[in-house]
């Protein structure tokens, strides 16, 4: 359960498995839930540096805004770490020069239950039992 | 709801009692959540030994080099086939990442709201 304020804010890792980096090192980072977002997670470029993708061979995609724009964008496979229920989940996490913030995407929530609870203030996580 | 009626071992059952209290609080509900949840993952771990479908490839060229269950696993045979990271395409067989990609929230009907 992480607390729900002005933003739908989940706390996590992210970790490339194929040099064990882990950011943050210490604590969590927040990730914004967008619903919008039609794949698994997209991290700024420091982050995504910080952790090393960099060394993998990269795909190019874009990706496209509501407004009728696109971004580049590159990425790879890496982990994304639920640190409240302690699931980690594989999948493709991209960055781009344009994305400031770190985005969870649908494909990163699609084997949850996620529930807004806008009067007790909170955001709650749980596995499907099936997924 | 579901009701259960089990026999558990002394010291499983204090254990617990004692982190579900830790967790969720002295209070009513407690110990079925960390149940539920504790049974959620049994179910998904066992069920995923069972149907584990994903896959991970590497690929160098057009050669599959090493082929995991988990990107943990395909780390692992990388290292010891000791090939660069540089040189592989990591790939899931399980998923289309070029389909649909769309960031931001979308308005499917503004044409014919604004007409």
């Amino acid at each position: 359960m992480s607390s729900l304020t002005d933003a739908l804010l989940v706390p996590i890792k992210i970790k490339n498995p194929f040099n064990e980096h882990v950011f943050p090192k210490t604590g969590v980072v927040y990730g914004y839930i967008d619903t919008g977002y039609t794949g698994f997670l997209i991290i700024p470029q420091d982050i995504y540096s910080n952790l090393k993708f960099d060394e993998l061979k990269q795909y190019h995609y874009e990706l496209h805004l509501p407004n009728g724009e696109h971004i580049d964008t590159r990425g790879t496979y890496g982990l994304l770490i639920f640190t409240d229920i302690g699931y980690e989940e594989e999948g493709f996490i991209e960055t781009s020069n344009e994305i400031k913030e770190i985005i969870l995407g649908l494909k990163a929530l699609k084997t949850y239950e996620v529930i807004f609870d806008f009067c007790e203030k909170e955001l709650h996580l749980k596995k499907c039992i099936y997924d | 709801m579901g009701i259960l009626t089990i026999s558990i071992n002394d010291k499983i059952e204090k254990a617990l009692r004692e982190t579900a209290y830790k967790i969720y609080g002295a209070k009513k509900g407690s110990l079925s959540r960390a149940l539920e949840e504790a049974i959620t993952l049994w179910v998904n771990l066992k069920s995923k030994k069972i149907t584990q479908k994903r896959r991970f490839y590497a690929k160098k060229g057009d050669t599959i080099v090493a082929k995991a269950t988990s990107l943990q696993e395909l780390a692992g045979k990388l290292t010891k086939l000791n090939i660069s990271l540089h040189d592989v395409l990591i790939f899931s067989d399980d998923e289309d990442i070029k389909k649909d990609r769309y960031l931001g929230l979308k308005v499917v009907d503004r044409e014919l709201k604004d007409k």
